[in-house]
């Protein structure tokens, strides 16, 4: 088989072209959102009062049950991928591609593990709960709080609320990638 | 900790930007890694993982102990704001 006649999987690329394109936006608004917080966020009104502790807990249990959803989407999806058609061309596969693939591998799992260890102990000071008003607070709060501004926009009127767009997509990309990536099937369309 | 102290008591504009960076840098770089190996039609990232999970189990095993740790606390914990110091 020649290169000409392999057939590009263009469902798959574009499946995750179009979740990277989710968390670019998404990424962007975030960023964007963050720099515009008023001041007490999440646990002071604009008229310091402490906001309604129904506005300062968990967020609706419903981004669970979509997050469960995405992930076995994100796990299907991996049935659909075919790869390997490499395999076809260079009988034992591309030489300099092999010889650094595992060690790059490898490295990339260390980079991951060290930036899990990072957040692990961020989150283990932020728990502790030092005097509030650091930087050093929990990332879920920090998690919790982007989601009640993404359903109560308006600091001035708390009881205002929308549909929470921006943290369901990133619910579902997230998952969706996270089954995907650490759920991937056995048996995915491969070429033997 | 006083020196820690943000300007801005009670603003959280700076750790959360930190955690936006942070997480969406990790997830868009592997992304985009995962695209271009599929556009070259080589093995995904997620057949990678489960072949590296299959040669280390133990670590395997830890990784998986470790993100559900992190699930639990992220949505089964009740710890509420604090509203004022020491709280």
């Amino acid at each position: 088989m020649t290169p000409a006649q392999i057939r590009r999987d263009y469902i798959s690329v574009g499946v995750l072209s179009l979740t990277l394109v989710v968390l670019l936006v998404g990424a962007f608004l975030a960023f964007q959102k963050t720099h515009v917080l008023p001041p007490a966020t999440c646990t002071l009104d604009l008229q310091g009062l402490p906001i309604a502790d129904a506005d300062k807990g968990l967020p609706n249990h419903l981004f669970v049950v979509l997050g469960f959803v995405a992930i076995i989407a994100g796990h299907v999806f991996g049935r659909f991928r075919n790869t390997r058609w490499y395999r076809l061309i260079y009988a034992q596969g591309p030489r300099a591609f092999d010889a650094h693939n595992r060690a790059l591998f490898t490295l990339a799992m260390a980079i991951v593990f060290l930036g899990v260890s990072c957040a692990l102990f961020y989150e283990a000071l932020g728990v502790l709960r030092v005097p509030q008003g650091t930087i050093l607070q929990p990332i879920t709060y920090y998690v919790r709080c982007a989601i009640h501004y993404d359903m109560h926009p308006n600091p001035a009127v708390p009881s205002e609320t929308q549909f929470p767009l921006l943290t369901v997509l990133l619910v579902v990309s997230f998952c969706f990638l996270f089954g995907h990536w650490l759920w991937y099937p056995r048996s995915g369309q491969e070429e033997p | 900790m006083q020196s820690v102290l943000a300007p801005n008591a009670d603003n959280f504009d700076i750790g959360m930007s930190w955690v936006v960076f942070a997480v969406f840098l990790l997830l868009i770089v592997i992304t985009v890694f995962d695209v271009i190996l599929q556009w070259r039609s080589l093995q995904p990232i997620g057949r990678r993982v489960q072949e590296w999970s299959t040669a280390n189990p133990i670590l395997a095993a830890l990784l998986l102990c470790a993100l559900g740790a992190l699930l639990a606390h992220f949505f089964g914990n009740d710890i509420r704001f604090a509203t004022g110091p020491n709280q």
